[in-house]
C-alpha cells in the first residue's frame, strides 16, 4: 500500500470513527439525553429542517454578513496592506497596535457596535470585518516586503512605468501572501459572523444554536452546528479551489 | 552601439556620517560588437557599475554615453540579465520571455514568434509551457538570458548571469552565451569572478583594483573567433589568465586584508 493510500485512508477513518462515536455515545448513555443525542436522530431533523426551509433564513443572515464582511475585508485589507509596506512610517507607527491586535477580544466591542449600528445586519458585518481586515493587511504587506528586489530591477531595466511594475511584478509576487491572508480573514470573517450570532441577534447559524440550546431543543442545535461546519468546509475549498487554479502547475 | 564611461565615481552614505566609497573614477570604452569583460575582487563595485550603467543607479559623478548621449535612466537599447534567480514564478517559460514585449504592446502574434525564436534560440524548445520551478537553475537562467534578448539589446549587461551555477553548466551556458552574441553582434559587458569565463568570452578583459574600484589592468584576447571552450587547453589561453591572475591576486589579497 501507498504512503498516500495509507493518508487517505486513515483520513477516512478518522471521520468514520468520529460518527460513529456521534452515534453510540449516546446510545450508551454518555452524557444526558437533553445535550448529546444520536447522530441518527440529529440527520433526519437538519433535512426536515432544510426542507421546510427553516433554516433558509439563518442560512441567509449568517451567509450574507460573512459575504459582505469578508468582501470589505478584502478591498480594504490589500489596498491598506499595500499602504502599509509603501510608507514605512505607517508601519512603525501602527507596529505595536497590529501585533497585539489579536490579543484584544474585540467582541467585548458588540453591544457598543449596536448602540452606534443599530439592531441589524452592520453591527455584526463592522466587528466580523475588524476580526478579519487586519490577518488580509498584515499578510498582504509582509508579501510586498519579500518580493526579491531583482524581479523589480528586472521591471525597471525594461522601463515599465510604476503602475506596470505594481500590477504586473509586485502584485503577482506578493499573491501567495495575499492569499494566505485572504485565507485567514476568510476563517476570522465566519469567526465573527457565528460570534456576534451568538451574543446578540435573531437571526442566523449562531444565533440558532444558541436559541436551540437554551429551549432544549437539541436536534435543531446540533442541525445548526453541522451547518455552520459544512459552511466553514465549502468556504475553505472554494478559496483553495481559486487559489490551485491560479497557479495550476508544478 | 558604443558605450563610453566616464570618470564614474559612486559614493553611498552609510548609517550617519560614515561614507563607503564604491567607485573611484572608472574610464572604459565599448567600442560597438565588442565584448568586454570585467573581473575584480569581491565588492570592487563591479555590480554598481553595472547598475549604473543599466540606468538603475545615479553615479556620485562622471557620466555613461551611450553613442555620445548621457543616459538619464534605463536606455531602450540597454539589456539587463541579473545574477539573482529572475525568472518570474508565475510565468511559464514564454509567458516569462514575452514579458517585455507585452508590457511594451507588441501585437500577441509577432510577439509569440519572437519569443519562439528566442527559446529555440536557448535551446528551451518544448519547454514553452513549464514554470520556472520546473526547471534547473541553468535552464531558469536561459528564460533571464531569452526574455532580455527578445527585446533585442544593442547593449548587453550581464551581471555573473552564470554565478550561480556550477562549473560545468557554467562553461556549456558560455559556449552557448558566444553562439548567440555571435548571431546578435550586440555591445557586451559581462560581469564574472570567473577568469577563464572573462577570457574565453571577451575582446578584452577589465581587471578591477580593489575597493574603491577602479581600472586596474586591461587585457586584451586575441584568440581566434568563432571560439569555444575548446581554447582552454591552448598555450595562448594559459598566458592571458596567467597575466589577469598576477593582477588580481594582488587586488585580492588587499580586498581580503581589508576586510579583516
Amino acid at each position: 500500500m501507498s504512503e498516500t493510500t495509507k493518508v487517505r485512508l486513515t483520513r477516512w477513518a478518522v471521520i468514520l470513527a468520529a460518527i460513529a462515536a456521534l452515534e453510540l455515545l449516546p446510545r450508551i448513555g454518555f452524557g444526558d439525553a437533553i445535550t448529546l443525542i444520536p447522530l441518527s436522530e440529529i440527520v433526519p431533523e437538519l433535512f426536515e429542517l432544510l426542507i421546510g426551509g427553516e433554516l433558509t433564513e439563518h442560512l441567509l443572515a449568517t451567509g450574507g454578513a460573512f459575504f459582505l464582511s469578508f468582501l470589505l475585508a478584502a478591498i480594504t485589507g490589500v489596498p491598506l496592506g499595500y499602504l502599509l509596506w509603501r510608507y514605512s512610517l505607517i508601519k512603525r507607527t501602527l507596529d505595536p497596535y497590529l501585533t497585539t491586535y489579536y490579543a484584544i477580544p474585540i467582541f467585548a466591542f458588540y453591544p457598543l457596535l449596536l448602540a452606534i449600528l443599530g439592531f441589524n445586519i452592520w453591527p455584526i458585518v463592522a466587528i466580523s470585518w475588524a476580526w478579519a481586515v487586519v490577518a488580509v493587511v498584515l499578510n498582504t504587506s509582509i508579501g510586498f516586503g519579500e518580493v526579491p528586489r531583482v524581479l523589480v530591477r528586472v521591471g525597471q531595466s525594461m522601463n515599465l512605468s510604476r503602475w506596470q511594475i505594481l500590477t504586473k511584478i509586485f502584485l503577482p509576487a506578493a499573491a501567495p501572501y495575499v492569499f494566505t491572508g485572504l485565507k485567514l480573514g476568510m476563517v476570522y470573517s465566519l469567526i465573527g459572523v457565528i460570534a456576534s450570532e451568538f451574543v446578540l441577534s435573531t437571526r442566523g447559524l449562531g444565533y440558532l444554536v444558541s436559541y436551540s440550546y437554551s429551549n432544549f431543543q437539541t436536534a435543531a442545535m446540533y442541525s445548526a452546528m453541522f451547518l455552520i461546519l459544512a459552511l466553514a468546509i465549502f468556504l475553505n475549498w472554494a478559496l483553495n479551489s481559486i487559489e490551485r487554479r491560479l497557479y495550476s502547475h508544478g | 552601439m558604443q558605450v563610453e564611461i566616464k570618470d564614474l565615481k559612486k559614493v553611498f552614505s552609510g548609517q550617519g556620517n560614515e561614507e563607503v566609497e564604491a567607485l573611484a573614477g572608472i574610464d572604459l570604452s565599448i567600442t560597438e560588437g565588442e565584448f568586454v569583460s570585467i573581473v575584480g575582487p569581491s565588492g570592487c563595485g563591479k555590480s554598481t557599475l553595472m547598475e549604473i550603467v543599466g540606468g538603475l543607479t545615479e553615479p556620485t559623478g562622471g557620466e555613461v554615453l551611450i553613442d555620445g548621449e548621457p543616459i538619464n535612466g534605463p536606455h531602450p537599447a540597454v539589456g539587463l540579465v541579473f545574477q539573482q534567480e529572475s525568472a518570474f514564478p508565475w510565468r511559464s517559460v514564454l509567458g516569462n520571455v514575452e514579458f517585455g514585449l507585452e508590457m511594451h504592446g507588441t501585437p500577441k502574434e509577432e510577439r509569440r514568434q519572437r519569443s519562439r525564436d528566442l527559446i529555440e534560440l536557448v535551446g528551451l524548445q518544448g519547454f514553452e509551457d513549464r514554470y520556472p520551478e520546473e526547471l534547473s537553475g541553468g535552464m531558469r537562467q536561459r528564460v533571464a538570458i531569452a526574455r532580455t534578448l527578445v527585446m533585442n539589446p544593442q547593449v548587453l549587461l550581464m551581471d555573473e548571469p552564470f554565478g550561480a551555477l556550477d562549473e560545468q553548466t557554467r562553461l556549456i551556458l558560455g559556449d552557448e552565451l558566444l553562439r548567440i552574441w555571435s548571431q546578435s553582434r550586440a555591445t557586451a559587458l559581462f560581469i564574472t569572478h570567473s577568469i577563464e569565463e572573462a577570457v574565453l568570452l571577451s575582446d578584452r578583459v577589465i581587471v578591477m583594483s580593489a575597493r574603491p574600484g577602479s581600472v586596474k589592468k586591461v587585457v586584451p584576447v586575441d584568440l581566434e573567433r568563432p571560439r569555444d571552450s575548446s581554447v582552454f587547453g591552448t598555450p595562448e589561453f594559459g598566458r592571458i589568465t596567467g597575466e589577469i591572475w598576477e593582477v588580481l591576486r594582488e587586488e585580492s589579497m588587499k580586498a581580503l586584508k581589508g576586510q579583516v
